[in-house]
């Protein structure tokens, strides 16, 4: 599949030039000056309509190079060409992913930088949503993107030292900067440029509750900023321990009496490295941590990554598995709006619609536990399929489940919908525009409320959804309400399409039989030693996944979920990119939360339910 | 002897008033807990007692043991008595609460079903109940915190507004008794209840009640998923058990005084049911509205503050003040 207009693109923009890598993606190479031109064009050109930014992100060739007989050389003139590239020299690699929702088709652009001038155009002209994305490049990477508006670290301490997704990075021994270690710790410099962003008063207020080894002296000298700006209003921290705030996330509030001038959310407080863990495990185990990516529902972070490692590997899925993987991926669907639900009325005080919805969600953590054993990780989902045959008796227990939980969402909403108090709270607040969504890269329920209609389900079925019948519910305002509408009535959905998942599972194996992926069965091990050698070397080494580089997005509950994997043709993958759904969905609370009051933005990060797991991976 | 005997029995009165009113402090925190857990399909406290019936016990004695802390910024002496002037007129007010009609003899001695019986029982309590705005005011303010101090405003912004309605709304009864004294009250419905007669009154007075001892849907000053804990939110130990008990101590004297305004203190609803003593029946009616309250609490979200504010401002008290005026015009008309 080529995108339709590509000569377009190289005709208008001299240097750039078209590839299919091997995973099927559509990439154009962009020469490095041109990319705030072409992400302009393509977003603005009616030809091209590319209005949403999914994803920027980088990948370090360092070692890759190394390993293809190029080696790097640090006194100068960069990286050795690689046989069969020879224009490409570069060490590092910034991949835009971008999706037009009108069209229905995506495209990569690749920046190749060199390690000597790690300088890039920003693209937060064009993309609201790149900011974050950016920072993280810079964060992960220590590439800086020229004109961003607050270009600081993200996910690392400030003060951090290095960049740790390069791949000269060490592992291990890093001392972590803590409130109760930090003056054991050598502070470190900290560059002020680098740090400083556009409202003096909260900056100020931010390093005054810095932790991570920041001192307030490595401001301006010795000297405290105060913040008599004569004007009369709070600096609130709301979080990262807060009631409501749905994890380790922090805010920093300006307030006007309880009234929100604006909100700096801070993240970076559940940073485990995912990312970087992936690199150094087997695919087979790196799938354990994408579970851990969004602990709210595992199994669809499970499907996005085993989709990209099975594009690289050509596997096919038997249609049992494909069919299967939609009932848990809805089911964890249900699950997870579950706990929105639950957390939304938490946060607006009906406590007893939190117990109600954890009710129903244990019994969907059963039906895990039954088919796997295991309630939250499952790692269910596996490459090739799932992990073993689903259980016998697993149809009734979801027959029942499903029998039971649709008169019980009417209850629920019996709660809710009508109430005047929660429609007072809902309507009208955090009011996002469809045109303001789609420039913070708001993905899933929260961009369909504002009437977007992107559903990656429909918009490119994935595991057989294309075989299913459902509609894609659609809010009108997007406002908290919407949001909520749009949950409740997805999780109808859900039910409808798993009871016709459930009436059309067929029989047969639920993984692929590849013997390259799965380990011999017991009794070769007993009279074969290739079967042996085999199984030793899977569990240990891994099996090799060709080189190349593969993106796979779906619809997790949150929104789209993308993992973009490259390989280098070994057992462990070279680079694993996941798109948290819940780290763009967050860039846009204080665009919507600005002139509401205090009470209405809980509401309203209730209403984006951000899982921190997914936003600091 | 006669001195000393004026002396012991008031004594011997208050001590057993301010027993039965903490005992039921005390359990109606294990009330509440039971009856929203199984409002909200789960058990709630089983552990300590049968069926957790010790809870609250346990739970008084683990405040009591707790480390007091008082923020390095706090203002000391401040921080330390906000609990008290919170606490102290919550249960000062149940000086005039009459639980019975009939005196009781113990040993030659007679005990009033009441501490006492001043004519002006009902501004006496109100009176008493302005002051704890004080106190959570003083105690937000003096913890340091922005948190407290924003819970601290809200409480003072709602206990003021929501007492002006919670006023205005008894007027119409005290029109129909032509009395201030609780006792008075209570027998000027003899006959017929005043929540018959006033309905509107009965409706405001109860939505102000949940409104001045910040319960849900009401409970700005400590909405926990906005403010933490509002303005107690520095508080431990026992100082917070201080506000604790103060909260609960108004839920039930709120709940008295609709009993005795309202549903005839301890008068039985019908003559053959009379046989069951009237201070169960008072009893009986303080616990229904508690139960109102937590079941309430059990189903409806928070408003927002100043929707909070709208209501009690622009429809509370002009329908108080409306209701004033109706039962007046009636009354005069009536009564020539």
């Amino acid at each position: 599949m080529a995108i339709p207009d590509a000569g377009a693109i190289m005709e208008r923009f001299p240097g750039a030039a078209h590839e299919n890598s091997s995973g099927g993606l559509d990439v154009i190479i962009v020469p490095k000056d041109k990319i705030p031109g072409i992400a302009e064009f393509l977003k603005n050109d009616p030809s091209q309509n590319y209005n949403f930014l999914s994803d920027i992100t980088c990948v370090d060739y360092l070692n890759m190079r190394a390993s293809l007989g190029a080696f790097y050389n640090p006194s100068g003139g960069g990286l050795r060409p690689i046989p069969g590239h020879p224009e490409r020299r570069e060490r590092f690699e910034i991949i835009y992913n971008l999706y037009s929702i009108p069209r229905g088709c995506r495209v990569f652009l690749k920046v190749y930088i060199d390690d000597k001038d790690l300088e890039l155009e920003s693209v937060t002209g064009v993309w609201k949503g790149a900011d974050w994305f950016e920072r993280e490049v810079y964060d992960m990477f220590g590439i800086k993107f020229k004109n961003h508006p607050d270009l600081r670290r993200i996910l690392m301490p400030s003060a951090w030292k290095g960049h740790p997704l390069r791949k000269d990075y060490p592992i291990g021994g890093e001392e972590v900067v803590f409130t109760a270690n930090k003056d054991t710790i050598d502070p470190q410099e900290v560059d002020i440029k680098e740090l400083s962003i556009g409202d003096d008063e909260i900056y100020a207020a931010l390093m005054l509750n810095l932790g991570g080894g920041t001192r307030l002296s490595t401001i301006k000298g010795d000297e405290p900023i105060r913040m008599d700006s004569g004007e009369r209003r709070i600096i609130l921290n709301l979080g990262p321990q807060h009631p409501s705030t749905h994890g380790l996330l922090r805010l920093v509030l300006d307030l006007d009496g309880e009234r929100i001038k604006k909100v700096m959310p801070i993240i970076g407080y559940l940073h485990t490295g995912i990312e970087k863990n992936c690199e150094q495990l087997t695919y087979q185990k790196a799938l354990t941590l994408t579970d851990r990516v969004d602990y709210l529902t595992p199994l669809s972070n499970n499907l996005a990554y085993c989709l990209a490692v099975e594009k690289l590997m050509d596997i096919d899925i038997p249609l049992r598995a494909q069919y299967a993987r939609v009932i848990l991926c809805e089911l964890s669907r249900i699950a997870s709006h579950l706990v929105y639900l639950a957390a939304q009325g938490l946060d607006v005080g009906v406590m007893s619609l939190f117990f109600y919805c954890f009710n129903e969600r244990e019994l969907i953590q059963d039906i895990f536990e039954y088919i796997s054993g295991v309630r939250m990780m499952t790692s269910y989902i596996n490459i090739g399929g799932l992990r073993y045959d689903l259980q016998e008796g697993f149809k009734e227990k979801v027959t029942a489940f499903i029998d039971r939980f649709s008169s019980k969402i009417d209850e629920f909403e019996e709660l809710l919908t009508n109430n005047p108090i929660w429609i007072k709270r809902a309507k009208g607040i955090g009011m996002l525009s469809p045109e303001d969504a789609i420039n913070y890269s708001v993905s899933g329920p929260s961009l369909r409320a504002s009437g977007v209609n992107w559903d990656v389900r429909k918009a490119a079925p994935y595991s057989c959804y294309d075989h299913f019948d459902f509609t894609v519910p659609l809010g009108e305002k997007g406002d908290v309400f919407d949001r909520y509408v749009v949950r409740i009535e997805e999780m109808r959905q859900s039910l409808s399409i798993i009871r016709q998942a459930l009436a059309a599972l067929p029989d047969g194996p639920c993984r692929s039989q590849d013997r390259k992926i799965l380990t011999p069965p017991k009794k070769e091990l007993a009279r074969s030693m290739e079967a042996v050698i085999h199984h030793f070397l899977i569990s240990s080494a891994g099996f090799p996944v060709p080189k190349g580089e593969a993106y796979s997005s779906i619809e997790s509950p949150r929104g789209e979920v993308g993992y973009y994997v490259v390989s280098d043709g070994s057992g462990k993958p070279y680079r694993v990119r996941i798109r948290g759904a819940s780290f763009a969905n967050l860039q846009a609370i204080s665009r919507v939360s600005e002139g509401f009051m205090i009470a209405d933005l809980i509401a309203i990060i209730g209403s984006f339910d951000p899982v921190l797991g997914e936003v600091d991976r | 002897m006669e001195i000393g005997l004026k002396i012991l029995v008031p004594l011997i009165e208050i001590s057993v008033v301010l027993g039965i009113v903490l005992f039921h402090v005390a359990y109606i925190t294990y009330f509440e807990r039971k009856i929203l857990s199984h409002m909200q399909d789960r058990l709630g406290p089983m552990e300590v007692g049968p069926h957790g019936l010790l809870q609250p016990i346990a739970d008084g004695l683990k405040l009591f043991f707790k480390e007091d802390i008082i923020p390095a910024g706090a203002d000391k002496i401040i921080f330390s008595i906000a609990p008290i002037i919170v606490l102290v007129p919550a249960l000062i007010g149940f000086a005039v609460i009459p639980f019975a009609k009939e005196s009781i003899t113990i040993f030659g001695l007679t005990f009033k079903p009441f501490i006492t019986d001043i004519n002006i029982g009902i501004l006496y309590i109100f009176a008493f109940a302005s002051i704890g705005a004080y106190g959570v005011i003083l105690g937000g303010w003096a913890s340091n915190s922005k948190y407290a101090l924003l819970g601290g405003l809200r409480a003072g912004a709602q206990m003021v507004s929501y007492e002006l309605a919670l006023g205005l709304s008894i007027i119409g009864v005290l029109l129909l008794s032509q009395s201030l004294s609780m006792v008075q009250i209570v027998e000027a419905q003899n006959r017929i209840w005043f929540v018959l007669l006033q309905p509107v009154a009965f409706v405001i007075y109860v939505i102000c009640a949940v409104a001045e001892t910040n319960r849900l849907p009401f409970d700005m000053p400590e909405a926990e998923s906005e403010l933490v804990a509002g303005f107690f939110t520095e508080y431990s130990g026992m100082r917070f058990s201080f506000f604790f008990l103060a909260e609960y101590a108004n839920m039930i004297l709120v709940s008295c005084i609709a009993a005795i305004l309202f549903l005839g203190g301890w008068h039985a609803p019908f003559k053959f049911l009379e046989f069951i003593p009237p201070t169960i029946w008072f009893i009986l009616k303080v616990y229904f509205i508690l139960f109102f309250f937590i079941w309430i609490r059990g189903t409806l979200p928070r408003v927002r503050y100043d929707q909070l504010m709208k209501f009690g401002w622009k429809v509370m008290i002009p329908l108080s003040l409306a209701n004033i005026i109706v039962t007046s015009i009636v009354l005069y008309i009536v009564r020539g």
